[in-house]
């Protein structure tokens, strides 16, 4: 680790692990600033952070102007970032996650303060199937497939966007592979799936799942921005089980359909706001596990997940029906 | 959500897989299962899907298949290593392969000291198949990928490859390389009719073959890979003819 403090940049610092990144930042005394980028309006949780080592900026980082206003501001140009965290590309809506990672990494590549790009990204890139594996390492094939959701095909484009930024001699990066994260407010499918009331699983099926909690996600991003490193790494949690386990003890109703039925009735579930699960992000995740290979993030960067996952004991509020008088 | 130990979520599909596994098993049988030590990474699966519960009323069902409809004949058993990895290459095997996997996986729990479970890798399209791809998970098969070979020899698992010596590859014998793990060359071949209408089955195990002895201390190279992979694949082919005994 070099000497100098670090000076941070996070972008989506609204999202529950890019705050929580924040947060700790703030409590490690070798980061000197950190400047949280959102679109949104500064939230209450920010204003009792120390001002002077804290700093958020209204910034859409996926449009190209207010990329430009953002790294031209006086205020931002004065804190001489040198690390950018790179969370907003995760984030749902704003603009062309893949566009606009690719102008972030110009801006990071000419400004000559800015050393080290660290990206989020997700084991969804991974293409799913039943040879997988259940070692996935950081070289498995990742999904071009051209009937692959959106979303997916979005998200394999920001990675090799910055993959290809790892050719830089002025950029060191560092890819993050998050096995579906769990924690409050997180917009992983897996999540989203596992906080509905009802949970839609596919018939005959029950792929092997190790999802990791969001504060071992925040440890692994604070490791890289500690001491930074270049390279593609996966990160998965403690816990490994069938999804059907996890959807148990979350205690919310599995809906188990065939193929067929499924994506109707999970369209129609979610249109009733019975579940935040998003058949459109594909019905692989129901059916292929995925699991993680994290031995080059336990080797070369000393992760080792930390949290176990646990849900309320009670049910959600939400699934509880009131009682009748 | 928070951060505690994860707790069991009651399954009532844990609770009759017990009470099967105990209704269907001899006593001895039982505590041959109970002392075996089945891969558990904390909740009662491992990563390629095995359920221990799971796994146990397999093996019990496997045990009784086996008591009731075929005669083993087993030489060779006491060469199998009783730590560590190893991989068991069949030369012959009878068919259906799925039958001679569950034999040989009776076989070598009832043959070690300290009870083993085999790992049996087949074709990654029965995970296509609803509910019996799932069962064939939770029961301990393993997908067939030279990657998982590697993973399991790294576990320190026993793997048995359905496909035989068509199996071996470079990849497959570097991964091996890596994870310790010799190769054991294995027969199963059916020999005509035992007493009743059981079927006699003879299973043969050879001498386990170390890739490391073959290298012989040349370096890893692709050309040298490619050259012990046909060494080793002649060799456990001529160690070993189908129900002769090694």
């Amino acid at each position: 680790m070099s000497d100098a403090r670090r000076r941070v940049l996070i972008t989506g610092v609204t999202g529950t692990v890019a705050r929580q990144l924040a947060e700790e930042l703030l409590l490690d005394p070798t980061v000197e600033k950190v400047v949280g980028v959102d679109t949104g309006e500064e939230p209450y949780y920010f204003r009792d952070l120390d001002r002077r080592r804290f700093l958020f900026k209204r910034t859409n980082v996926l449009q190209r102007r207010e990329l430009q206003n953002l790294f031209l501001a006086d205020d931002l140009r004065d804190a001489r970032v040198d690390t950018v965290v790179h969370a907003a590309a995760a984030a749902p809506g704003g603009g062309s996650a893949v566009e606009g990672t690719r102008l972030l990494l110009e801006w990071c590549e000419a400004l000559e303060h800015v050393r080290h790009v660290i990206y989020l990204s997700s084991w969804s890139v991974y293409h799913l199937r039943a040879s997988l594996g259940a070692h996935v390492n950081e070289r498995a094939e990742l999904n071009f497939a051209d009937d692959a959701p959106a979303s997916v095909q979005e998200q394999v484009d920001t990675d090799l966007a910055c993959r290809a930024a790892m050719d830089s001699e002025s950029l060191q990066v560092a890819i993050v592979r998050a096995a579906p994260i769990v924690g409050r407010n997180i917009n992983s499918p897996l999540n989203q799936l596992l906080e509905s009331p009802f949970c839609p699983l596919l018939a005959g099926f029950d792929p092997m799942v190790n999802p990791i909690h969001a504060r071992d996600v925040v440890g692994a991003l604070h490791r890289l921005v500690r001491r930074p490193q270049q390279g593609i790494f996966n990160v998965a949690g403690k816990d490994v089980a069938p999804l059907s386990f996890f959807a148990r003890a979350a205690r919310c109703r599995r809906v188990t359909l065939p193929a067929p039925l499924l994506k109707p009735v999970a369209r129609t579930m979610r249109r009733l706001k019975m579940t935040r699960f998003d058949e459109r992000s594909g019905l692989e995740q129901l059916k292929y596990g995925c699991l993680l290979d994290t031995s080059r993030a336990r080797e070369e960067l000393g992760f080792e997940p930390q949290f176990h996952i646990r849900f309320q004991p009670e049910a959600p509020t939400h699934v509880r029906r009131p009682k009748r008088r | 959500m928070s951060t505690t130990t994860l707790t069991h979520p009651p399954d009532p599909g844990r609770r009759w897989r017990r009470w099967l596994t105990r209704w269907t098993a001899e006593p001895a049988w039982q505590e041959r299962l109970s002392r075996a030590r089945l891969p558990d990474e904390g909740l009662g699966y491992d990563r390629f899907g095995l359920e221990v519960e799971a796994a146990r009323l397999h093996l019990s069902l496997s045990h009784r298949v086996a008591a009731l409809g075929f005669e083993i004949d087993s030489q060779g058993g006491e060469r199998l290593p009783t730590s560590g990895p190893f991989i068991l290459t069949p030369t012959a095997m009878m068919t259906p392969l799925g039958l001679a996997a569950m034999l040989t996986g009776v076989d070598v729990m009832a043959h070690l000291p300290t009870p083993r479970m085999v790992r049996p890798l087949i074709d990654p399209e029965w995970a296509e198949v609803p509910w019996v791809g799932q069962w064939l998970s939770r029961a301990g098969f393993v997908w067939s990928t030279p990657e998982h070979v590697g993973s399991l020899a790294r576990l320190g698992q026993v793997t048995l490859l359905l496909t035989g010596l068509g199996a071996l590859s470079p990849k497959l014998v570097e991964l091996a390389l890596e994870g310790d793990a010799p190769f054991v060359p294995l027969s199963v071949v059916t020999a005509g009719r035992g007493a009743g209408l059981r079927r006699r089955v003879q299973i043969r195990y050879g001498r386990p073959m170390d890739v490391r002895a073959l290298l012989d201390g040349r370096a890893l190279t692709p050309n040298n890979l490619r050259v012990v992979t046909d060494e080793l694949q002649s060799r456990v082919s001529a160690r070993l003819e189908p129900g002769e005994a090694p």
